[in-house]
């Protein structure tokens, strides 16, 4: 097991200075693009686990928005990735992280607008309460 | 982050502040939900072992070498008038390429934008706003006026 997880840590502090408090100032510094995918993995599973295990429909659209967020970073560390390796075309991750916002906002927008809705009719937002459309 | 404080106050959650209330769902649903997590934890250790050096090695330059490059080049931008920071031109790039090549899909965006405030305002109606617009079934109309009686005064008067 340590075996298998070993070469992430590597690649966690891997370039530079020679001790590990140094290497870690180091990579804190220059963080390069594995770190950002971890916390983005991190982000998404944070989000899953929220989305499947809470009751509450608030806290699950927070959950949501950390998905979502998640793949927003994923967006941004690849165009960094790309722009230090001078691709031309990496501003595309920010412009498609600036949509992914947009459509959050919707989505935010209407889902909350669903929650008040639901509210006012079954005076509920415990999630396994609303079962109108279980069959 | 705003449009969730607003819910939250319009919505009583102060029940799961007081804990009175279970916050998880059914045991099976936590159970699966961690079974899938750690299937995602397995997968992007896997994927960061297995395909990450490969990543690394198509790259031309070096990522210390790169990073280097980046400070040199972030030291010779223009400092602003505070001195705390520098002048980039990465935001005129980012605004010059959203609306010259995701145009379309910017005033899409737009639209998209005002559909979800109409539809939320909408959705938001409460029951008085409906009948004062006219905008409640007869027969609904009926029922709640005999649980509130100002409804009569709020609906329009008609000829």
């Amino acid at each position: 097991m340590l075996n298998l997880i070993s070469p992430t840590f590597v690649l966690l502090f891997q370039e530079g200075p020679r001790t590990p408090v140094e290497q870690m100032k180091y990579a804190a510094v220059h963080p390069d693009l594995s770190k950002f995918l971890v916390i983005g993995a991190l982000l998404f599973i944070i989000g899953v686990a929220g989305v499947l295990t809470r009751r509450n429909i608030i806290v699950i659209f927070m959950s949501i928005e950390l998905i979502l967020n998640a793949a927003n970073l994923n967006f941004i560390a690849f165009s960094r990735y790309l722009y230090t390796t001078g691709n031309a075309n990496a501003v595309a991750g920010q412009i498609f992280t600036v949509f992914v916002i947009v459509v959050a906002a919707a989505e935010a927008a209407i889902g909350l607008g669903i929650v008040i809705a639901l509210y006012r009719n079954k005076e509920t937002i415990w999630v396994d309460e609303i079962d109108l459309l279980k069959w | 982050m705003v449009l969730f404080l607003f819910v939250i106050m319009l919505v009583n959650v102060g029940a799961e502040e007081r804990g009175r209330d279970e916050i998880f769902n059914n045991q099976r649903q936590v159970t699966a939900s961690l079974i899938f997590c750690l299937l995602l934890v397995a997968g992007v250790l896997y994927a960061v072992n297995k395909g990450y050096g490969g990543l690394q090695a198509r790259n031309k330059i070096p990522p210390d070498v790169a990073s280097a490059q980046e400070t040199v080049r972030d030291q010779s931008l223009p400092k602003s008038a505070t001195g705390s920071s520098s002048i980039t031109k990465d935001s005129e790039t980012l605004a010059a390429s959203l609306y010259r090549f995701a145009s379309l899909p910017f005033e899409i965006a737009s639209v998209l934008l005002l559909v979800a405030i109409i539809g939320s305002v909408m959705l938001a109606r409460t029951l008085r706003q409906e009948a004062s617009a006219d905008d409640v079934d007869p027969e609904v109309l009926q029922v709640e006026m005999a649980r509130d009686p100002d409804l009569a005064k709020l609906e329009p008067q008609s000829d």
